[in-house]
Formats: structure tokens, C-alpha cells, sequence
């Protein structure tokens, strides 16, 4: 599997594809937080989820909110700049069509 | 050039994967939509100098900023619907109005939602105790 690099704000950020996934999901869904089961679609299964949560909390771009036994999980500013870069580049190879069905078809 | 085709297929799976994800999400939100309603029955309370300011709070907005404030600056939106006898369009319309008065931010997805204290709201919630505390009614609010 080859990483995405990812460059933001002069950092060098290596991605999984899945982590890449979360990452668009969570800033692009149209809502302020994400629940695991939410990373869960996104990411394929819970252990992947768990995988990339924990990786996006290393690199700072996601924030975890614990209360009363369930997790919220947002973007961090760097997250939401990683999202965005996500997306000019797949704007640029022609793939943002999908993401775009994905929210009109709502 | 290899390395940059399996970067470009490998952001391509990605895409494929979250908007897939997305449009499932977004399918499974309309069970949990919930339209926030600001509560009308909210009776003032105190008149608080913040920053220089006035801050008029009510009896609904101090008990959900104590609330908050007693769950160590995060609670879910369910724990206010319960101390304040709100329903969830109720409390989250109380949330989204001190989301507006700078007091919390509000962290929702549609099937959870946290409340969290804003610095400001931190300062107002500890005024609102310490004035409870000098009317008697600090264990009572407690």
C-alpha cells in the first residue's frame, strides 16, 4: 500500500488510504463530529477505525471528545487543512464527482 | 512516476470509500434529526459582569452551564435534557443559545451531541455558583 503525502502548513503528513477516507468523511459530511460506527463506514470495520483514530490523534488532526461511555470525534484545524488538500487533489484527478453525488443524493 | 499512479489509486479507493460513507451517513441522519427549539419558559436569574459586560442568565442556561461545568467542562446534551426537564429540542435549542452567547461549543453528530465550556462560559458558570452559594442555594443547585 502506498501512503498519501499529504503537505500542510509545512509538514509532511503520510496517510493511509483509510485514514484519508475518515479524514474526508469527517470534514465533508456536513456535521461537527463524527461517532465511531461513523468512522467504522468510512474505514471498513471497527479495528480499522480504532487504527485510524488513534493514528489521526498522533498526527493532531483529530480531536476525541469521551463522555458518558460514548466518543465524538472532531477535526482539528490541521485536519480540516489535510481534508482540504484531500480534496483539491482528487479535484484535480477527476475523483471529487463521487463525494459530490454522495452529499446531493441526501 | 510508479509511486505517484499508486498514490493517485490509492486516493481514488479513498475517495470511493468515503463517499460511499458519506451518503450512507447521511441516509441513516434523517432517523436523528432533531430541530432545536429555544425553551420560552426561561425566567432571568442574575445580571453578571463578564469582560466588561453585562450577561443576563437565565434559570435553564445556569443550570446547563453547571451541568457542563460538573462534568469536568464536557457533558452530553441528554445529562442537561435531564437536570433541566427539557426535552432533546428543547435542550439542544438552550445549548445552541449559549453556543450563541460565546458560553459552550456544541459537538454534535445527529445521533450524539457533547456540550463544552468555552473559557467565557467556565467564567460565567463559576459566577453563577459562587452568587447560588451567597443566596443559600449552592447545595441545592449541586
Amino acid at each position: 500500500m502506498t501512503p498519501l503525502i499529504v503537505e500542510v502548513d509545512g509538514r509532511q503528513l503520510e496517510l493511509g488510504g483509510k485514514e484519508a477516507a475518515a479524514l474526508i468523511v469527517m470534514r465533508f459530511v456536513g456535521w461537527s463530529a463524527v461517532t465511531l460506527s461513523d468512522l467504522e463506514l468510512a474505514t471498513g470495520n471497527y479495528v480499522s477505525a480504532i487504527s485510524a483514530v488513534a493514528k489521526l490523534k498522533a498526527l493532531g488532526l483529530v480531536n476525541e471528545y469521551s463522555v458518558r461511555g460514548f466518543k465524538l470525534y472532531t477535526l482539528t484545524e490541521l485536519g480540516e487543512k489535510a481534508a482540504d488538500e484531500l480534496r483539491r487533489r482528487a479535484e484535480g484527478l477527476g475523483l471529487w464527482r463521487r463525494v459530490e453525488e454522495a452529499l446531493g443524493g441526501a | 512516476m510508479g509511486e505517484g499512479l499508486s498514490e493517485e489509486r490509492e486516493l481514488a479507493k479513498a475517495v470511493e470509500r468515503a463517499a460511499e460513507a458519506i451518503a450512507l451517513m447521511r441516509r441513516r441522519a434523517e432517523r436523528h434529526h432533531v430541530e432545536g427549539v429555544v425553551p420560552k419558559r426561561q425566567t432571568p436569574l442574575f445580571k453578571l459582569e463578564v469582560g466588561g459586560a453585562q450577561l443576563e442568565v437565565t434559570d435553564k442556561q445556569a443550570a446547563a452551564l453547571l451541568v457542563v461545568k460538573g462534568g469536568g467542562g464536557v457533558e452530553a446534551l441528554n445529562a442537561i435534557a435531564r437536570a433541566t426537564g427539557l426535552n432533546s429540542k428543547l435542550a439542544l435549542g438552550l445549548a445552541r443559545q449559549l453556543e450563541q452567547m460565546g458560553l459552550v461549543k456544541l459537538v454534535a453528530a445527529p445521533q450524539r451531541k457533547v456540550v463544552v465550556l468555552t473559557p467565557l462560559g467556565r467564567e460565567v458558570a463559576e459566577k453563577v455558583e459562587r452568587e447560588l452559594e451567597k443566596r443559600g442555594l449552592g447545595a441545592a443547585a449541586r
